[in-house]
């Protein structure tokens, strides 16, 4: 287990100070990167936990289309100087800080729930065991299209009105 | 998994990339020559015996020359962007291949990964590629650079969808996503021939997913200069070149594993054969090589909107009807 442990704190720690970079890179490009090597961290986090399906459209999906098209925006645009970090919405960043601290309370909160409430499964075990299909891509495609076939499908007509939307407001010059 | 694997991982890692780097110079003779042979003349014939060391000395003149950083370029990004080219087009090749599961060297198989989500793995990693070409285009603070760069990645974004597309159908195929099992399905028939318009989407995505002639707009000399190459010379240049070719020799691999058996022979010698996989394997790429040469030989150039109606309106619901009509075949068969 040695190997995976040390894979997965040089993906944490990257993941942690990406996800700083994120937010105090002076500019959006750099943003964008460290967005980039944010997803590729948590991607391999995925992978260590046996989601190989997850890794895969972490990759294909947010890095491979949402981010590029970030980018697209970002470098064609080519916004200079705007620091979020020396505006002078002084009532939006209390707001927003506030706002991050509670998020930050609320998840720490579930975390320990989790770990200290006695009736969690035993994940740990059942996904290491041999022979166990938990994360691939047949067990994820086949609970996505038996037990969670419903929201799929509702989340399939969302997309598909999100599409519409953006080609009628394409359209509309 | 033990510190010992991951020691056999580097090493198998570190041939591949070198043969890699080897072969992607050694490719750019191979489409000098063809190219000079296609018309009418020798190509480069001076350096060595039939001009064979041309490439080492191509190498070692873009090693010496001076490295020109223009001021306006913003680094990091303008210095990491042609690494991160050639880091990508290198790591697809990882789930590739080349030799069957019970082929092996002193126990080290012909691949360097067998997962069980290869092609997932190979779209994952081969959509990263226009990052570099973004950075490059961004970086190098020049407007044509970052036309060229939005130029390349909106064909590579839109190519993409088909390329992915005309993979789907052999997954439909295969039922299984591992490339080892893609190969072993082909062994009675190729894929090429039950999918043969998947196999058309796809070397037409390939060639466009790695911007070479007839769709190499994003390097178009007469309007963009030289595109997001413009700013680069010397070693960060000889990058870009290296990944460019070094990214057709894994695609031909990809469509090799996909759709023409692999390293499956063309012609079955028989029993005590088993050894000649890598070698099936080459000959096949090095036909595909052969057939991007030609290509830019023979065709020119598209135009952009051309290019984009292609892309969008031709190759992308081809790849669908085809998609759909092969998953109800298969359903109805099996």
């Amino acid at each position: 287990m040695v190997v995976e442990q040390v894979v997965l704190i040089i993906a944490g720690a990257l993941a942690l100070v990406s996800a700083l970079g994120v937010v105090l890179m002076p500019n959006a490009v750099y943003s964008a990167m460290m967005l980039l090597l944010n997803l590729i961290s948590l991607a391999t986090i995925f992978l260590l936990l046996h989601a190989q399906f997850m890794f895969a459209a972490q990759l294909v999906v947010y890095a491979g289309a949402i981010l590029v098209l970030f980018l697209f925006v970002v470098t064609l645009l080519n916004p200079q100087g705007e620091n979020i970090l020396r505006d002078k919405h002084r009532l939006q960043q209390a707001g927003a800080i506030s706002l991050g601290l509670f998020l930050a309370c609320l998840l720490v909160g579930g975390l320990l729930y989790a770990f200290t409430s006695a009736t969690q499964p035993d994940l740990a075990s059942t996904v290491t065991q041999a022979g166990s299909t938990y994360g691939t891509v047949e067990a994820f495609g086949q609970a996505l299209f038996t037990k969670f076939l419903l929201p799929f499908e509702l989340t399939s007509l969302l997309l598909l009105v999100a599409l519409i939307g953006a080609v009628v407001l394409g359209k509309r010059r | 998994m033990q510190w010992t694997d991951v020691l056999s991982f580097v090493i198998k890692a570190l041939i591949v990339a070198a043969a890699l780097g080897g072969l992607g110079l050694y490719s750019s003779l191979f489409e000098r020559k063809l190219v000079g042979r296609f018309q009418n003349r020798y190509g480069p014939n001076r350096v060595g015996p039939f001009g064979l060391l041309q490439p080492l000395a191509d190498a070692v003149k873009l090693l010496f020359k001076e490295s020109i950083k223009p001021k306006e370029a913003k680094n990091p990004l303008y210095s990491i962007a042609p690494i991160m080219a050639l880091t990508i087009a290198m790591t697809a090749f990882a789930v590739i291949p080349i030799g069957p599961d019970n082929l092996n060297i002193f126990g080290a198989k012909f691949f360097i990964a067998d997962v069980n989500i290869g092609i997932l793995y190979i779209l994952a990693v081969s959509s990263m590629g226009v990052y570099a070409i973004a950075l490059a285009g961004w970086s190098s603070g020049n407007k044509y650079s970052l036309l060229g760069a939005i130029r390349a990645s909106a064909q590579i974004i839109s190519y993409e969808l088909a390329l992915g597309l005309s993979l789907l159908s052999v997954i439909v195929l295969t039922h299984s996503l591992r490339m080892q099992d893609i190969v072993a399905a082909q062994g009675t028939v190729w894929f090429v021939i039950p999918a043969i318009i998947s196999f058309i989407v796809y070397c037409t995505a390939a060639v466009a997913e790695t911007n070479r002639a007839p769709f190499d707009l994003p390097e178009a000399e007469q309007e963009l200069v030289a595109g997001y190459l413009t700013e680069y010379s010397g070693m960060s240049w000889a990058l870009f070149f290296a990944a460019e070719y070094i990214n057709m020799i894994t695609v031909s691999s990809i469509a090799t594993t996909m759709f023409l058996g692999g390293y499956r022979p063309i012609i079955d010698l028989g029993w005590g054969w088993d050894w000649a996989a890598p070698i099936w394997f080459v000959i096949k790429v090095s036909l595909l090589m052969f057939g991007f040469v030609w290509l830019r030989a023979t065709l020119p150039r598209l135009k952009y909107n051309r290019l984009m109606h292609l892309g969008w309106q031709v190759l992308i619901p081809l790849a669908v009807v085809n998609l759909a009509v092969i998953s109800i075949i298969v359903a109805v068969v099996s």
